[in-house]
């Protein structure tokens, strides 16, 4: 993958019909021409922002997005090629995004509500009662922060492996983490539990 | 009651509209692009500005190694004694200049010459002799009896202390040559008298 992204870079500049994230970037990065990062944004915009947004809220979302269209083209190179640009663009995306976090001192609260608290079936009964109608934004951002991030990641149409390299996890951590926020959501919906 | 598949098609579709109806806010869009093209005009202008500045550094570099090229390339020339002996010789110095990590045949002889030139009688320091010059096509010989015979390239010629220009130097007359503590010739000019060499 690496050696096509370079090799787009050379060749493919002046092919307009070719309009993938990469090709784009990669355009972009040998002609500095913005109307290319126009284009990314486009295509992932706002994917990022609402990745970002249901991860904290519309003021970081809005940071983080900026800061990472920035790192783009204040550190062309720093994308490689070595995985699929949007996986990369996620994956800089959750590193900035916990780092700021940290920053911020929200860091702590995120975890503190990890792991899911499967024991207190009272209380989520509870939860289940009065927010059925809940928006799935809502419903969302009960999940703990890991557990949501691999469900949204999962639900941008990310593969497993893609979710294990943004998130630097091994994948029976991930496959865990979306049992348990399926589970919980779909409680939450009153439907059957995917565990049983 | 819903069955996975029918909880997951509609999680999916739930996170679909969710995320058309959150989108990306315009402002935050133009401010990222607005701050792309100051970057790529300001990018353009810092590479026109060391572009700018490496021409000067490669013209600065061609002026000094091609119009100057004496200063940059001529190393300097050094005095050098090669000592032999031969039949009809006792001692054969040949005396020329070369290219060594010594002090240069320039700077020793204004010292030299100084020195000699300024001391109210010559001392021991410099030794004065009388010899026959023979002036070849590469050379100049100077012999003194059958004890020594000196050679001296050109290139050394140039840079002594000659009390005339050597072309008014006759192809065989007598000189005086005087030499400092090394050995080395320091000035030479033609002599009133010859020697009386001892027959062998």
């Amino acid at each position: 993958m690496a050696l096509s992204f370079y090799l787009a870079g050379w060749m493919g500049r002046d092919t307009r019909q070719s309009d993938s994230a990469e090709q784009l970037f990669s355009n972009y990065r040998s002609s500095r021409n913005t109307e290319y990062l126009a284009k990314l944004m486009v295509l992932h915009g706002n994917e990022l922002y609402h990745f970002l947004l249901r991860q904290s809220d519309r003021m970081l979302a809005e940071d983080i997005s900026q800061q990472c269209w920035l790192k783009l083209l204040e550190q062309p190179d720093s994308y490689r090629g070595l995985s699929q640009f949007k996986t990369w663009l996620f994956s800089v995306a959750r590193n900035s995004l916990i780092d700021e976090l940290r920053k911020l001192k929200r860091w702590q609260v995120q975890m503190e509500t990890e792991p899911c608290d499967q024991s207190a079936p009272g209380m989520e009964q509870q939860l289940i009662n009065t927010q059925q109608q809940l928006m799935l934004s809502q419903q969302l951002s009960l999940l703990p922060f890991y557990q949501r991030e691999a469900l949204m990641l999962q639900l941008e149409g990310f593969s497993m492996a893609d979710i294990c390299y943004i998130t630097q996890q091994p994948e029976e951590t991930i496959k865990s983490r979306l049992r348990y926020a399926r589970g919980f959501l779909q409680r939450m919906a009153g439907g059957q539990n995917v565990d049983a | 009651m819903s069955t996975p598949e029918q909880f997951d098609a509609d999680l999916r579709q739930q996170f679909q509209q969710d995320k058309a109806m959150h989108l990306m806010p315009e402002a935050l869009r133009r401010d990222i692009l607005h701050k792309a093209s100051r970057k790529a005009r300001t990018s353009t202008v810092v590479t026109w500005r060391n572009i700018q500045l490496a021409l000067c550094c490669t013209l600065l570099v061609v002026f000094s190694t091609v119009l100057l090229p004496g200063r940059q390339t001529a190393l300097p020339q050094y005095y050098q004694i090669t000592y032999s002996s031969n039949s009809q010789y006792r001692e054969v110095q040949q005396h020329s200049v070369t290219q060594d990590a010594q002090m240069a045949v320039s700077q020793l002889q204004q010292i030299g010459q100084r020195e000699y030139m300024t001391s109210a009688q010559r001392t021991m320091a410099f030794h004065q002799q009388i010899g026959l010059l023979r002036q070849q096509q590469q050379q100049w010989e100077i012999s003194v009896c059958d004890e020594l015979l000196l050679t001296i390239d050109k290139a050394l010629l140039a840079q002594l202390h000659l009390s005339q220009q050597p072309e008014q130097f006759a192809a065989q007359q007598w000189v005086e040559f005087i030499s400092d503590q090394q050995g080395q010739l320091i000035a030479i000019r033609p002599a009133t008298g010859g020697l009386q060499c001892p027959k062998a």
